[in-house]
């Protein structure tokens, strides 16, 4: 038989993927973004907020409430933000582990009226939709995390997210994100996750939960999002950041210029988070995707939206983060 | 040129979203000695409105729908110098905002700038505006219609709390309201008791239209 050696030192590549940009072009993105952020600024609602930022060596207008970043406080951010995130589920068979270039799937989470899957009505969402779908969630092998998937609108708006707690972590032991809307209801549903696993330290050990954020396109952080994503990096909870900027209505026309802006969202929220607790856990998120200038609507199924996706997942690699894109 | 084809030359300006053309022809206007109202009123007015249907029937898109506003605004500011009376009567008068809780605006922003090409004055609160601010706004104006958008299911609720606050004062009677916004729907609306949705811009201008009883 004829001999066939093994080869040295082979670079190999496995894996399907779409390359949209070469490193020269990401720093582009990314000097881009570092002008915006140090001269531009973000309007940054919360005076807490500001107050961190301002000790972390960002120049703050306390009366127009604008917030330049300078360049090194942006990249330091970058840098101590981690590479790899452990998110647990209630169950350690559902354990599972954000990183590089590993590819994970969840559900979408804004769902607010429902197909009733007995009665057939068309209806709005319930408390016990919430359990329900999360049930279904669990037992779907492609589904690696759950995220809330649709609204309680049967309960109280204000608490609706503890409600909704209540059903998904009940009905899946899987890794569960939810948005907390408030800081106040991001800490009780800490108090919640960490009477599930057996307490506050054990919380920080195997956290069950993440939440998630939207920075307000274009470049500003309200007081909510301020607040979740300061009391997520003090409970140690990962934060999921998301931008849903919509090329043409909220953000640049221009793909290129959207994903700037984008950028320069997600890394103020970045920023806040590691300015307030180094090292803090954190998503690189999009739902960013362009606006119909006819219809006057964001297409979330539009081609550039994946173009985005894919674009936001180059940048957040670049940048050796995690990521998470539409639709989830 | 004669007052036909001023104002011919004004509605094509603005369809066209002209603004150098647009403002040449304001000045000659004046210049010439034309009734500076009747040309806003007959020429741009006209022109304004027009752009506004054919916003909605997706012939002309949204940067058009803009610019023109932009450019009815300077339009107006080239006559308001010369006019002695009032500019084109207003259809009437709203106050609109995005509930409190809630930062989304887009939309809002949409609908205004279609309103005004209307002919109706809208006076724009803004976004997360409490209940208490929306009422006292319509009342220091004196406007005809309340309109309030809310993008969140979870903010909804702030179009139910400015229908009970109005009846809790006595004030229900004294304006017509419209709601708005992604999970809104005219379900929603007959439950509350507001007096009109607007699924779209398109359809907002023509509820608020009829609430004015100019429809």
């Amino acid at each position: 038989m004829t001999k066939r050696n093994l080869k040295a030192g082979v670079n190999q590549c496995s894996g399907f993927g779409l390359k949209m940009f070469t490193e020269d072009e990401l720093f582009d993105i990314h000097c881009a973004t570092l002008e915006v952020l140090r001269h531009t600024g973000i309007k940054v609602e919360s005076k807490e907020a500001q107050e961190i930022l301002g000790d972390g060596g960002c120049i703050v207008n306390p009366k127009t409430n604008i917030v330049k970043f300078p360049a090194h406080v942006v990249e330091d951010a970058i840098r101590s933000a981690p590479s790899t995130v452990f998110l647990a589920g209630r169950n350690p068979k559902h354990d599972f582990v954000v990183d590089g270039k590993r590819v994970g799937f969840t559900n979408f989470g804004e769902g607010i009226m429902i197909n009733d899957p007995f009665t057939k009505e068309y209806r709005q969402t319930t408390k016990a939709d919430v359990g329900r779908v999360a049930l279904v969630c669990d037992a779907l092998d492609q589904i690696d995390v759950h995220e809330r998937a649709v609204s309680a609108r049967d309960v109280h708006p204000e608490v609706a997210v503890l409600h909704e707690a209540e059903e998904f972590f009940t009905n899946t032991s899987k890794h569960c994100f939810a948005g907390a809307g408030t800081g106040r209801n991001l800490k009780k549903i800490v108090e919640m996750a960490s009477a599930i696993v057996g307490g506050r330290d054990k919380l920080r050990e195997r956290p069950i939960y993440s939440s998630l954020v939207c920075p307000t396109s274009p470049l500003q952080l309200i007081q909510d999002c301020c607040d979740v994503i300061v009391e997520c990096a003090r409970e140690d909870i990962c934060v999921n950041i998301l931008s849903m900027a919509m090329a043409g209505g909220s953000s640049p026309v221009t793909l290129a210029g959207t994903l700037v802006t984008h950028n320069a969202e997600v890394l103020s929220g970045i920023v806040l988070s590691q300015l307030t607790k180094k090292g803090a856990p954190v998503l690189y998120g999009s739902s960013t995707t362009q606006f119909d200038l006819r219809y006057s609507t964001a297409p979330v199924g539009s081609p550039e939206l994946g173009m985005i996706n894919a674009a936001v997942a180059a940048l957040a690699q670049y940048y050796l983060l995690p990521s998470w894109v539409a639709g989830g | 040129m004669n007052r036909d084809e001023v104002l011919a030359n004004a509605i094509d300006a603005m369809v066209n979203c002209d603004e150098k053309r647009a403002l040449e022809i304001a000045e000659k206007a004046i210049a010439a000695g034309f009734d500076p109202v009747d040309i806003l009123s007959e020429g741009f007015s006209v022109g304004i409105r027009k752009v506004g249907d054919l916003f909605g029937r997706g012939e002309l898109f949204l940067p058009q729908l803009i610019q023109s506003a932009e450019i009815m605004k300077k339009v107006t500011g080239v006559f308001e110098s010369v006019m002695t009376k009032e500019a084109a009567e207003k259809k009437g008068k709203m106050v609109i905002a995005t509930v409190e809780g809630d930062v989304h605006d887009i939309g809002k922003g949409i609908v205004i700038s279609l309103l005004r090409t209307q002919g109706i004055e809208v006076i724009d609160l803004g976004r997360d505006v409490k209940t208490e601010k929306i009422i006292e706004a319509a009342l220091e104006v004196d406007a005809d219609i309340i309109g309030t958008s809310a993008l969140l299911s979870t903010t909804l609720a702030g179009q139910k709390k400015l229908e009970d606050e109005l009846r809790k004062r006595g004030l229900r009677d004294r304006f017509k309201t419209m709601v708005g916004g992604a999970p809104c729907t005219q379900r929603w609306a007959d439950k509350i008791g507001a007096d009109a949705y607007g699924e779209d811009a398109a359809d907002a201008v023509e509820k608020a239209l009829a609430l004015l009883g100019k429809g």
